[in-house]
C-alpha cells in the first residue's frame, strides 16, 4: 500500500488548525498531497502488482477525482467523529501486521514472500514514525490506515464502492463521496468547517465552489479489492447458532463452528462466514470453556485418587462444589438459548454473543481463579496445599479474596481435624502424610521426647507461623508423653473431653491462637507437674547436685575414707559388689541416709573401663541411674556430662583429702622430729609446699563451689521455675551443665597440679620413715616444690588473660596477697629480657654484616 | 570419716562455756533441754551426731564430759533445765581428777575424730587438769585431733587468782606442744565487746560465755551442716595452719545482737561485705592484742552463715583486697578463705548474714608475749612459787622460749 503517502497528509494534517493561516496551509498542502497520492497510486498500481485491472481507471478523471478526495479530506480533517477505540499505536500497527501478514497468506498463497515482505515493510515503516518525536498523533494515523484497509476488503465483499479511501469514510458513517458530492452540500459543509476553523473570519465561498466545480470520477479499485474478490460471498451465520456453540463450548463439548484444538485451545472454523467482530467476541467467550475443561480435568483425574491426600481430596470437593454452580448457571444459559432458537423470544430480549459475555463475566473469573489455583496445587499436598491456596487470600480484589477465602475453610477442613485431634488427643492420624507434624514408629520410648516426632516444613501452612506450629507440636508431643512416658493416659482421656466441643477452622486465626495458647499452657503445665510430684524431678536434680557434684559433703567424705584403701590398689582387683557395699555404708552413715530411697536406689558405683596399670582411683565413678521419663531430661549426653564433673571433682576431693591427712601426719610428726635439728629445715620447707598446695586446692574448690556450681544452680532453680514447658527446662538444664563444665574445666593444668601434689604426699611419707635418702628426698621436695610453682605460675597468668571475669577472679583468688605475682613478673620480665637480648644481636648481626660489607 | 568431736569441759570457765554451747546448740538442732528432738526440727541436712549421740530413738546426748573439781558449775549445771540432757556417767567430780585419763578406756573413744577441750588457762582445775588432759589424750590417741578452746586471763586487771602467771605460763606449754589448734579467746576482749558492742555496762559471765558459745557453734557449723567444702574438721583447719607451731587461732564475730546477748542493739541491714569488713576491725576481734605495723594474717576463713551470696562474696573479696584492709604474709600465697553455710531453721535472728573469723595472725605472739612477760616477772621475784614446788614442776623457761619463738618468727 501506499504507506508513504498517507503517512505524510496525516502528519502535516496533525498540526493544529486554529487560525486561517493554518487552515490555507492546511488546504495547500492537502491539495498538493491528494494530487501527489492519487497520482501516485495508480502509476505504482499499474507499474507493478496488478497490471491488468489497473487499466479500467481513467486518467482523465484524475483532477476531480483529486478534487473529490481533497473535499473529502477536508471534510474528515474538521469532522469531530473519534473512534470509541482506545488509542494505543502499537496494538493498530499489531493489528495491520498480522492483516498484512493473514489475509495476504490466506488470499495470495502464491505471493507469500511478497506478502510477508509487505509486512516487514510496514514495520520498518512504523519503527520508522515511531522514531519522529514531531509526529504527535501517530495512532490516528495507524489506525486512518487500518480503517482504510479494512474498508477496501469489506467494499470487495458488498461490491459498492470502488474507491478505498472512499470506502473507508463510508465504514465510518461519512457519506459516500461520489453520491454525497452536490455543490450547495459542500458550500455548506466548507462553509460549516471554515467556521469551524476559522470562526471569526468570513466563509471561504470561493474556495469551494471551486472544489464543487472539478469533479472528477472516482479512482479504479485498488488492488487489495480486487484480491479480496476471490472470497466467497456473503454467507454469515446466524448468531443463534453461534449461541448454541458457545453454551456447548462452555460445557466442554465441541460446537458446530467452534472446536477444541489438540494444541489446548479452540479454534473457530475458518470457513465459517464469521465476521472478525464476533469472532474476536467468540475467542473471548471460548476463555471460559478453556478454564472449564482444566478445572474439570483437574477434578475428574484427581476424585478418585487417594494419593492426592485429604486436604488434596477436600480440594477436589470444593472444585466441584463450585463447578456445580457453574453448571446450574449454564443451564440457565441453555435455557435462555433454546428460547431464542425455538423463537419463543424476541431475539433483541435474548441472549446474544455479547450480553453472554456480559453474563459470563463472574463466572469467568471464578473459573480463572480456580484454573490458577488448579495449575499450581498440581504438584502439592496437605499443609502445602493449603499454603497455597492461602497465599492468594491476599489479593487485592474482594471478590476473590472472598472466593479463596470459601475454597480456603473447605480445603483446610481435614488439616484442621488433623489438627484437632492432634492438640486434643495426642493422634496422628495422617495417612498421606499431609500434617506438619511426622511421627516416627520406631523410635523407641525412651526417645520420644527427642526425636520421635519432628515438624515437617514444608507442610506447615503459611497462617500458622512457626511459633505457633512450634506450639501445636509442643502440645501433641506433651500429650503423648505424658500418655506413654509418664503412663498418666487418664487425663489426656479427660482433656480431649473436655475440649471437643471446640470445633477448629479456617477463618479465625486469633481464635485459634488463643485455643492453641490455652491449651499449650494447660498441656505444658500438666507434664510439667508430672515430673516435678510423679517424677520427682527437681529431686533428682538435688540428688545429682549432692552426689555426683559432690555437694553431700559428709557422705563424700565417708565414701573417700572407705575406698581410699582399696582404690589404690590395682584397677582390675577392684570387685563391683564390694564397693556398692562401701557406698551403702556410705549412706548409713551420712545424712544422705534421710533422702528419698528412690533416690538412693538409683544410685550406684560404676567401673569405668580399665587399662593395665590404672589405679582404683582412676577407674570408679559413682553414676545415678536415670529411666524413663526422666532421662529425656537427663540424656545421655547430660549424664556423661555429670560423670566426667564427677571425676574432676572426686580428683579434686582426693587431693583435698590426702593433703589434710599430709598434715594431719605432718602435725603429730611434729612432736616427734621436733629434737631433730638437721631435719628442720626440710621439714619447713615441706610443710610450707604442703600448706601452699593446701592453699591452692582450697581456694579452687571455693571458686568451684560458689562460684561454678552455686551459682549455675540458683539459676537452673529460677529456670526450673520459670519455664513453661519441658523442651525449656531441658535446655535449663543443659545450660546448667554446660555452665558448669566449662567453668569447671579451666585446663589441662590442674591435674598435672594434682599429680605434683602426689608425689609430694609420697615424699612426706619418706620424710617422716626413711632418714638414709635424706639427700634424695630433699632434691626430689625441691624438684616437686618448684614445678608445682611453675605450674600454679603458669595457671595464674593464663587465668589473669581468660576472658571470662569469673576465671580471671580466679586467678585474684589463688593469689591474694600477690605471693605469686613476683614469679609471674619475673617470667615476664626474663621474657623481655630474653627479647632484649635478642634484638641486640639482631642488631650487632646487621652491624657486622655492614662491617664485613666494608 | 567420722567427724564426731568429744567436748572436755573443765574447770569452772570451761563448764559454764560448755552449759552456754550445748543450750546455743540444742537450739540449732532443735533438741529440747531434755535431749528430745522438738517436733518443728523436722528439717534434715544438720548432723546432729557431729556432738550428739543418740541413747535411743529420741534421746539426743551430748558427747560432753564434764570435769571439775569444785562442784559448784556442775551443779549449777544439774540444777538447770539442761540438767536431763548430760548423761550422768560423763561427770565427774573428783578430788584428784585421776580418773579422767581412763574415761576414754570405754565407749565412743575409738571412732572419734577429735576432741575439743574448752577451758581456761588461768584457772586451777581448767589449766591443771587441762594441761594433764591434753598430755594424756596426745599420748593415747596421737592421730585423734585435739583443739582448745583457751580463755585467756584479763591481763590489765588483777584477777582473784594470784597464781594466773604461773598456770598460764605451764598450760601454754601443753597447748603448744599438745594441742592441734588453739583457738585464743580473752577474757578481756570478751569484756570489751561485751561493753561496746552490746551496750552492757558490767557484763557477767554468761553473757562473756554466750559470745564464747556463738563462736564455738559458729566456728562448727560446716561440720554440722555437711556441704561440699569444710566439712572436716581436719581439712579446715589445714589451711589455716601452714606450720604446727602456728596453731593459735584468733576469732571475730560479727553482729552480735540480741539474739545471743540481751540487750544488744540489733544490727539489722547487714550485707556481706559488712560483715566481712567488720570482721577484720580489731574491735570485733576475740582477743586483745597490739597489732604492729609488721603483723599481718598467715591465713584466714570466714564462715559466713545466712542467706549469702557468691557474687556478694566476691564483690567483698575484691574490695578488702583493693582497699588493702589486710596485710598477708609475703612468704606464702594466703587469702580469706570463705565458707558459706546455712543458719539453723529453728533459730531466728534478726540479721541475714553473720560472720566469724578464724584468723591465723601473727599478732597472736603479742599476746603469748604478754604472757610470758607476766611470768618472767613474777619468776623473777620467785613469788608464789611455793605450791608449785611441791608439784615437781620444773623448766618452765623452756616453755616461755618455746611458744614465743615458735610464733614471733613472723613478725620479722
Amino acid at each position: 500500500m501506499t504507506s508513504i503517502g498517507i503517512s505524510n497528509i496525516n502528519t502535516r494534517s496533525s498540526q493544529p488548525l486554529n487560525n486561517e493561516i493554518e487552515y490555507e496551509r492546511i488546504t495547500r498542502t492537502l491539495n498538493y498531497l491528494v494530487k501527489h497520492f492519487l497520482r501516485e497510486v495508480t502509476s505504482k498500481t499499474s507499474g507493478k502488482d496488478v497490471p491488468g485491472s489497473s487499466e479500467t481507471g481513467k486518467t482523465t478523471d484524475l483532477t476531480l477525482r483529486q478534487q473529490q478526495t481533497f473535499d473529502y479530506c477536508l471534510r474528515i480533517l474538521g469532522s469531530r467523529i473519534t473512534p470509541s477505540i482506545v488509542s494505543d499505536e502499537i496494538h493498530v500497527s499489531d493489528l495491520i501486521k498480522k492483516k498484512l501478514t493473514n489475509i495476504y497468506q490466506k488470499i495470495l498463497v502464491i505471493r507469500e514472500h511478497k506478502s510477508s515482505s509487505k509486512a516487514l515493510r510496514f514495520t520498518n515503516l512504523f519503527t520508522k514514525l515511531q522514531s519522529q518525536s514531531i509526529v504527535t498523533r501517530k495512532w490516528a494515523i495507524l489506525y486512518f490506515l487500518l480503517s482504510v484497509s479494512e474498508q477496501s476488503s469489506n467494499g470487495e465483499v458488498t461490491g459498492n464502492v470502488n474507491n478505498p479511501i472512499e470506502q473507508a469514510f463510508a465504514y465510518r458513517g461519512l457519506q459516500d463521496i461520489s453520491k454525497s458530492l452536490e455543490s450547495e452540500r459542500i458550500k455548506s459543509t466548507s462553509e460549516e468547517l471554515k467556521n469551524r476553523f476559522i470562526p471569526n473570519v468570513s466563509p471561504l465561498s470561493k474556495q469551494s465552489s471551486n472544489y464543487s466545480k472539478e469533479k472528477e470520477p472516482l479512482p479504479p479499485k485498488t488492488i487489495l479489492n480486487k484480491q479480496l474478490a476471490t472470497l466467497d460471498n456473503n454467507n454469515e451465520i446466524p448468531e443463534a447458532l453461534l449461541l448454541r456453540d458457545i453454551v456447548f463450548i462452555f460445557q466442554g463439548i465441541d460446537g458446530q463452528y467452534i472446536k477444541y484444538d489438540k494444541s489446548s485451545s479452540y479454534i473457530i472454523d475458518s470457513k465459517a462466514e464469521i465476521t472478525r467482530s464476533t469472532r474476536s467476541l467468540l475467542h473471548q467467550l471460548s476463555e471460559l470453556g478453556w478454564l472449564y475443561r482444566r478445572v474439570n480435568d483437574f477434578v475428574y483425574t484427581n476424585v478418585n485418587d487417594i494419593s492426592i491426600g485429604l486436604v488434596g481430596q477436600a480440594f477436589c470437593s470444593a472444585l466441584q462444589r463450585e463447578l456445580t454452580e457453574y453448571y446450574r448457571f449454564i443451564a440457565v444459559l441453555e435455557a435462555q438459548v433454546t428460547k431464542v432458537a425455538d423463537g419463543q423470544q424476541a431475539e433483541s430480549q435474548g441472549p446474544s454473543l455479547k450480553r453472554l459475555f456480559l453474563w459470563t463475566q463472574e463466572s469467568l473469573l471464578k473459573l480463572r481463579i480456580m484454573s490458577v489455583l488448579v495449575e499450581c496445587c498440581k504438584q502439592v499436598r496437605g499443609g502445602a496445599l493449603v499454603s497455597t491456596i492461602y497465599n492468594y487470600t491476599n489479593h487485592g480484589d474482594p471478590f476473590i479474596q472472598q472466593f479463596i477465602n470459601n475454597t480456603l475453610e473447605e480445603v483446610s477442613r481435614p488439616f484442621f481435624e488433623m489438627l484437632q485431634r492432634w492438640i486434643y488427643g495426642g493422634e496422628l492420624e495422617d495417612p498421606f502424610g499431609e500434617f506438619f507434624v511426622a511421627c516416627d514408629p520406631d523410635v523407641k520410648e525412651e526417645d520420644l521426647w527427642q526425636s520421635k516426632y519432628t515438624i515437617r516444613p514444608d507442610m506447615q501452612p503459611t497462617f500458622i507461623s512457626s511459633l505457633l506450629a512450634k506450639k501445636i507440636f509442643a502440645i501433641g508431643k506433651s500429650l503423648n508423653f505424658i500418655r506413654y512416658s509418664c503412663h498418666d493416659s487418664d487425663w489426656v482421656v479427660t482433656n480431649v473431653g473436655a475440649d471437643k466441643g471446640k470445633l477448629l477452622k479456617y477463618g479465625d486465626i486469633i481464635a485459634l491462637e488463643s485455643s492453641i495458647d490455652a491449651t499449650y499452657t494447660a498441656t505444658s503445665q500438666r507434664l510439667l507437674n508430672i515430673l516435678f510430684t510423679k517424677y520427682k524431678l527437681k529431686e533428682h536434680f538435688t540428688a545429682l547436685k549432692r552426689y555426683l557434684l559432690l555437694g553431700q559433703g559428709d557422705f563424700i567424705q565417708h565414701l573417700m575414707a572407705q575406698l581410699g584403701p582399696g582404690l589404690s590398689k590395682p584397677a582390675n582387683t577392684l570387685y563391683r559388689h564390694n564397693l556398692t557395699g562401701t557406698l551403702e555404708a556410705a549412706i548409713r552413715a551420712s545424712n544422705a541416709q534421710y533422702d528419698d530411697p528412690d533416690i538412693l536406689r538409683r544410685l550406684d558405683v560404676r567401673l569405668l573401663e580399665s587399662s593395665f596399670g590404672e589405679a582404683g582411683w582412676d577407674v570408679f565413678s559413682l553414676d545415678y541411674h536415670v529411666d524413663s521419663p526422666i532421662n529425656t531430661i537427663f540424656t545421655p549426653h547430660a549424664m556423661q556430662q555429670y560423670l566426667q564433673l564427677f571425676n574432676f571433682l572426686w580428683r579434686l576431693k582426693r587431693v583435698e583429702h590426702d593433703l589434710s591427712s599430709t598434715w594431719r601426719r605432718n602435725m603429730a610428726s611434729a612432736r616427734n622430729l621436733y629434737q631433730i635439728e638437721e631435719l628442720k629445715k626440710d621439714i619447713n620447707t615441706s610443710r610450707f609446699v604442703c600448706s601452699e598446695m593446701i592453699h591452692f586446692t582450697c581456694q579452687l574448690q571455693y571458686y568451684i563451689l560458689f562460684e561454678v556450681i552455686e551459682c549455675s544452680w540458683d539459676e537452673l532453680v529460677k529456670d526450673c521455675t520459670k519455664s513453661g514447658d519441658l523442651d525449656s527446662l531441658i535446655e535449663a538444664h543443659n545450660k546448667y551443665l554446660t555452665n558448669v563444665t566449662t567453668k569447671v574445666f579451666l585446663g589441662t593444668s590442674n591435674n598435672q597440679d594434682e599429680l605434683h601434689n602426689f608425689n609430694l604426699k609420697e615424699i612426706l611419707r619418706k620424710d617422716n620413715t626413711n632418714r638414709e635418702n635424706l639427700r634424695m628426698i630433699q632434691e626430689h621436695l625441691t624438684e616437686v616444690a618448684g614445678l608445682f610453682k611453675r605450674e600454679v605460675v603458669n595457671l595464674l597468668s593464663d587465668l589473669a588473660n581468660h576472658h571470662d571475669t569469673d576465671l580471671r577472679f580466679l586467678s585474684v583468688r589463688l593469689d591474694f596477697n600477690e605471693f605469686y605475682l613476683h614469679d609471674r613478673s619475673r617470667k615476664q620480665h626474663s621474657k623481655y629480657e630474653g627479647f632484649i637480648m635478642e634484638s641486640n644481636f639482631g642488631g650487632w648481626n646487621s652491624s657486622y654484616r655492614d662491617y664485613t660489607i666494608k | 570419716m567420722p567427724r564426731e568431736l568429744i567436748t572436755i569441759q573443765t574447770g569452772q570457765c570451761g563448764n559454764q562455756i560448755g552449759m552456754e554451747f550445748w543450750s546455743q546448740l540444742c537450739a540449732e538442732h532443735g533438741i529440747s533441754k531434755d535431749g528430745i528432738l522438738e517436733d518443728f526440727a523436722t528439717e534434715g541436712g544438720d548432723r546432729k551426731d557431729v556432738f550428739f549421740y543418740q541413747a535411743d530413738d529420741e534421746h539426743y546426748i551430748p558427747r560432753a564430759l564434764l570435769l571439775d573439781l569444785e562442784p559448784r558449775v556442775i551443779n549449777n549445771i544439774l540444777a538447770s533445765p539442761y540438767s536431763n540432757l548430760y548423761n550422768p556417767e560423763n561427770i565427774y567430780l573428783s578430788k584428784d581428777g585421776g580418773g579422767a585419763g581412763n574415761i576414754w578406756a570405754y565407749g565412743f573413744s575409738q571412732a572419734e575424730k577429735g576432741f575439743m577441750l574448752l577451758h581456761s588457762i588461768a584457772g586451777g582445775t581448767g589449766s591443771g587438769m587441762g594441761s594433764f588432759l591434753l598430755e594424756r589424750l596426745n599420748e593415747r590417741y596421737p592421730k585423734k585431733l585435739i583443739q582448745t578452746y583457751s580463755v585467756f586471763p584479763n591481763n590489765e586487771e588483777f584477777s582473784d587468782v594470784v597464781v594466773q602467771p604461773y598456770n598460764s605460763m605451764l598450760t601454754l606449754r601443753r597447748l603448744t606442744s599438745n594441742a592441734d589448734c588453739v583457738i585464743v579467746l580473752d577474757n578481756a576482749a570478751l569484756n570489751r565487746i561485751a561493753c561496746d558492742r552490746l551496750h552492757v555496762q558490767k557484763p557477767t559471765f554468761t553473757q562473756t560465755n554466750q559470745l564464747v558459745s556463738t563462736v564455738m557453734s559458729a566456728s562448727t557449723t560446716t561440720l554440722r551442716y555437711p556441704g561440699y567444702m569444710n566439712n572436716d574438721l581436719v581439712g579446715m583447719i589445714a589451711s589455716l595452719i601452714p606450720t604446727p607451731k602456728c596453731h593459735y587461732l584468733m576469732t571475730a564475730y560479727t553482729p552480735f545482737t540480741s539474739d545471743k546477748v540481751e540487750k544488744a542493739k540489733s544490727i539489722r541491714k547487714t550485707t556481706v561485705l559488712d560483715v566481712m569488713r567488720r570482721l577484720l576491725q580489731p574491735k570485733n576481734k576475740m582477743v586483745s592484742i597490739n597489732p604492729s605495723k609488721k603483723s599481718c594474717y598467715i591465713s584466714v576463713l570466714n564462715i559466713i552463715q545466712g542467706e549469702a551470696d557468691p557474687t556478694d562474696v566476691h564483690k567483698s573479696l575484691l574490695r578488702i583486697r583493693e582497699r588493702r584492709l589486710a596485710q598477708f604474709i609475703p612468704w606464702g600465697p594466703a587469702s580469706i578463705q570463705v565458707a558459706l553455710t546455712k543458719k539453723s531453721p529453728y533459730v531466728q535472728t534478726s540479721h541475714r548474714v553473720s560472720g566469724l573469723m578464724l584468723a591465723n595472725h601473727t599478732s597472736i605472739a603479742s599476746l603469748l608475749k604478754r604472757t610470758c612477760d607476766h611470768y618472767d616477772r613474777f619468776r623473777k621475784r620467785g613469788a608464789f612459787l611455793e605450791q608449785y614446788r611441791k608439784e615437781d614442776m620444773f623448766a618452765d623457761n623452756l616453755d616461755e622460749f618455746d611458744v614465743a619463738r615458735g610464733c614471733t618468727r613472723f613478725d620479722k
